[in-house]
């Protein structure tokens, strides 16, 4: 499966949750891309060590994807922001599947019909295909928390739930 | 198409007006109110960059004489029904956007659909913000953009959690990076 990710959603797994060698390894078996832009915002974070940017690079194969114009009125002509080049990806290529928090990019995603995932969808599909540890599954809600790191209600809600099903 | 005809559905006032009271909002919700029928196709023009319908800066930000005259032929007709403080198309008005649906293409449909999707749930303070911050030279002559952009602390973290702007969008009309946008949100989720 190919995976493009929002700034967002690649800082929440790879950074805030640090689930670093679990994206390592689901990179094995599924394309992680993130666009230029996406990879930008990650390098203008706070901390971000060379180390980190490795690590990054070699989990997200980093593209560099053709614009599609007909995005632009829905981002008011802006193409700043990450999930205009995740959309704009995934409309080129259908089999990839957009990785997305913010609602908003979830919204255009959805009207452009591209397939669609969050980053708690990525974490449900490390549990599945059996990458996430036990250990790392229980720990990540207070992870996540701790971090400080804005993640809506919903998310947050699906992630007890992940958590919580995993603990039953 | 006798519909199309006889009630002169060929005008884009009253082809958008009977197309956006056809689709569904947000809450799965079709009917409008005055105040959003006029801020849905005027952010529609907004996202098409064209003006086919004439729209003025005015107390309330753009506008239109033009789409209220066609709204209340719309009414006459019998297309367009008006209950309570909003309106809903009847069934003939229905019948009219099964006949107006295949003129228009895949693209003005989405971008109508989804100025519908992105305000008609709103409530009007909120949708009059948003319209404000959106089109700049509507708040020119406006009567309530002061007031509500004194708000905008409120306004713009409550559009971005109903996901109606990106956190670009919010950190732009807060005057803050995104960052500090979004650690204010961290705070107070």
């Amino acid at each position: 499966m190919n995976f493009i990710f929002d700034t967002s959603s690649a800082i929440l797994l790879f950074e805030k949750c640090n689930l670093r060698k679990e994206l390592l390894k689901f990179s094995e078996t599924n394309n992680l891309y993130v666009p230029t832009r996406v990879m930008e915002e990650y390098i203008e974070g706070e901390n971000v060590k060379s180390s980190d940017i490795i690590e990054f690079q070699k989990i997200f194969s980093v593209i560099n994807p053709t614009l599609k114009t007909i995005l632009l009125p829905y981002f008011n002509n802006e193409f700043s922001s990450g999930e205009i080049w995740v959309i704009s990806y995934a409309l080129g290529n259908p089999e990839c599947c957009c990785v997305i928090d913010e609602e908003f990019g979830r919204n255009i995603a959805t009207l452009f019909e591209t397939q669609l995932t969050g980053a708690i969808g990525i974490i449900k599909e490390l549990k599945s295909q059996n990458i996430i540890s036990d250990n790392d599954l229980r720990q990540l809600k207070a992870k996540v928390r701790k971090s400080g790191f804005y993640l809506s209600k919903k998310l947050l809600k699906e992630l007890d739930e992940i958590c919580s099903s995993h603990q039953t | 198409m006798p519909l199309i005809l006889d009630y002169g559905l060929d005008s884009p006032a009253r082809g958008l007006l009977i197309l956006a009271l056809s689709m569904k909002d947000k809450e799965q919700k079709k009917e409008m109110d005055i105040l959003h029928l006029h801020k849905v196709i005027r952010y529609f023009e907004h996202l098409q960059d064209q003006k086919a319908i004439d729209f003025s800066d005015f107390k309330l930000g753009g506008v239109s004489y033009e789409l209220q005259e066609n709204l209340e032929t719309l009414v006459e007709c019998g297309l367009v029904e008006k209950v309570g403080s909003k309106y809903v198309l009847t069934e003939e008005g229905g019948k009219a956007e099964k006949e107006l649906l295949p003129k228009y293409s895949e693209e003005t449909i989405r971008k109508l659909k989804f100025a519908k999707l992105q305000l008609n749930d709103l409530d009007d303070n909120e949708t009059l913000f948003f319209m404000y911050m959106l089109i700049p030279s509507t708040q020119k002559h406006s009567t309530r953009f002061e007031e509500l952009y004194k708000k905008r602390d409120v306004y713009v973290p409550r559009l971005f959690l109903k996901g109606r702007i990106n956190s670009t969008t919010a950190a732009k009309w807060l005057g803050v990076d995104e960052k500090t946008f979004l650690n204010s949100l961290s705070t107070r989720d």
